[in-house]
């Protein structure tokens, strides 16, 4: 009776733990699907919505004119997007003629630094910091899920494109909103800041992944206190308060050990093309 | 004859556990270290490239190690940075159709400035009109402007590795 009832229990221990692993599969695609449940359609409506936004922003603020600049700053832009996990996107890198020192992105691959930023920088590491976190922004869809957009499954027609094309005017004032929206966050309300500390670990992965100094970003971020401090009438609302940052991005950097290893800031290639008049 | 569909039974349990613990993953990026251990300090066993496949070993749960996962790709166990990998294949580029956005947009506002008042007597905001008057005009052509700055992959490839030797 014992020996016949040996099989059963093996059964059942298998069984269990056949399920348990099944849980952990379950809960290790839950994870995978938080990094990556968009469909082609959510994606477009992204890259549509996104591109209206930066329209809106140069509707803003000036490009500036000067190819072999702009060309130094889309390839160390894209060098970093060779390392990044959304190559579905195409990203674009633009230089405003802004005094404000700062940067912006939006969704679907816009990124844009200002010439006060750029002119602040002191190696390619820092201006790659700069673009690094633009980036993490538009990886992790900060605006996007912020402001809900998203795509239909039936077609590639997106909502926002159903709605700012919409008979209805109550529908096409809630697109306008959702730009307008975008925009506040953009010039005047900045990041939540659980964004923001994610787009900073993130723009650090992605600079130590392409091969760039990751505590650039601290240093650079501590330079613009400094000089917010001495400027303060260029403070903007979208700056946001630099001391949880540079907790959040010490402990990343020790968590990560990257502050023993030798890495590079390429000064010498980024005075070559950004002048310090 | 009972006992021997139990057997069956308990190796077909087997096999479903063996099956449920490998997960396949696809590296998103266009290069992803595959390192030594979970972390940059680590050496480099090699780059893999876009789309190619690794299968899970394990995936540490403590904080400083949950941005890594162990992979088997080919012959070598390493880790590659999890923001780097996903459980579906990577997508193609996206390319929207461009152009019409400006007259859509135009069209848009026309439509909204003489509908104002019809939307205030359904009940919109004084907030929500005066949003959609002081919107700003989008700027297409600076946009496309930026968007005409195309570097091929290899200049940026060639670029990269001239600066940072990978």
């Amino acid at each position: 009776m014992a020996v016949k009832k040996f099989p059963i229990i093996i059964f059942l221990i298998f069984s269990m733990v056949a399920s348990v692993s099944n849980a952990e599969d379950f809960r290790a695609r839950l994870h995978q699907k938080k990094i990556a449940t968009h469909s082609q359609s959510d994606v477009y409506a992204e890259v549509e919505f996104g591109r209206r936004v930066a329209a809106q922003v140069l509707g803003r603020e000036n490009l500036l004119s000067d190819p072999e600049l702009i060309k130094y700053v889309t390839l160390v832009g894209q060098s970093l997007v060779l390392h990044s996990p959304r190559q579905e996107l195409l990203f674009h890198f633009g230089i405003l003629n802004s005094d404000s020192v700062n940067a912006y992105s939006t969704p679907g691959g816009y990124v844009f630094i200002t010439k006060a930023a750029l002119a602040l920088a002191e190696d390619e590491a820092e201006l790659a910091a700069i673009l690094a976190h633009e980036i993490a922004h538009i990886n992790s869809r900060h605006i996007v899920r912020e402001l809900n957009i998203h795509g239909t499954e039936s077609d590639q027609l997106s909502v926002f494109t159903r709605m700012i094309s919409a008979s209805s005017d109550a529908t096409r004032v809630a697109a306008n909103q959702a730009l307008n929206s975008a925009m506040t966050l953009l010039f005047d309300q900045g990041y939540k800041i659980t964004d923001e500390l994610e787009a900073d670990q993130q723009a650090m992965l992605l600079l130590a992944s392409t091969g760039y100094d990751p505590s650039a970003l601290p240093r650079f971020l501590q330079r613009v206190d400094e000089y917010l401090a001495l400027n303060p009438a260029k403070r903007t609302p979208t700056h946001p308060s630099s001391q949880q940052r540079f907790h959040q991005i010490s402990v990343f950097l020790e968590e990560e050990r990257l502050m023993a290893k030798k890495q590079l800031t390429l000064k010498r290639r980024f005075s070559h093309y950004v002048s310090k008049e | 004859m009972k006992q021997r569909h139990i057997w069956v039974f308990i190796i077909l349990a087997i096999v479903q556990t063996t099956v449920s613990a490998e997960q396949v993953l696809y590296v998103q990026s266009a290069k992803a270290n595959l390192m030594t251990g979970p972390g940059f300090d680590t050496k480099l066993i090699r780059v893999l490239e876009k789309g190619e496949s690794v299968t899970v070993v394990q995936q540490p749960g403590t904080k400083e190690k949950a941005r890594w996962i162990q992979v088997h790709y080919q012959s070598s166990d390493g880790w590659v940075a999890k923001l780097l990998l996903a459980n579906q294949p990577p997508m193609d580029k996206v390319s929207i159709l461009k152009g019409n956005e400006e007259q859509l947009e135009k069209s848009t506002r026309r439509r909204a400035s003489s509908n104002v008042t019809a939307a205030a007597t359904r009940g919109l905001r004084n907030e929500d009109r005066t949003r959609m008057s002081n919107s700003g005009q989008p700027d297409y052509n600076q946009l496309q402007e930026m968007e005409a700055v195309e570097v091929k992959e290899a200049e940026v490839r060639e670029f990269h590795k001239e600066g940072l030797g990978q």
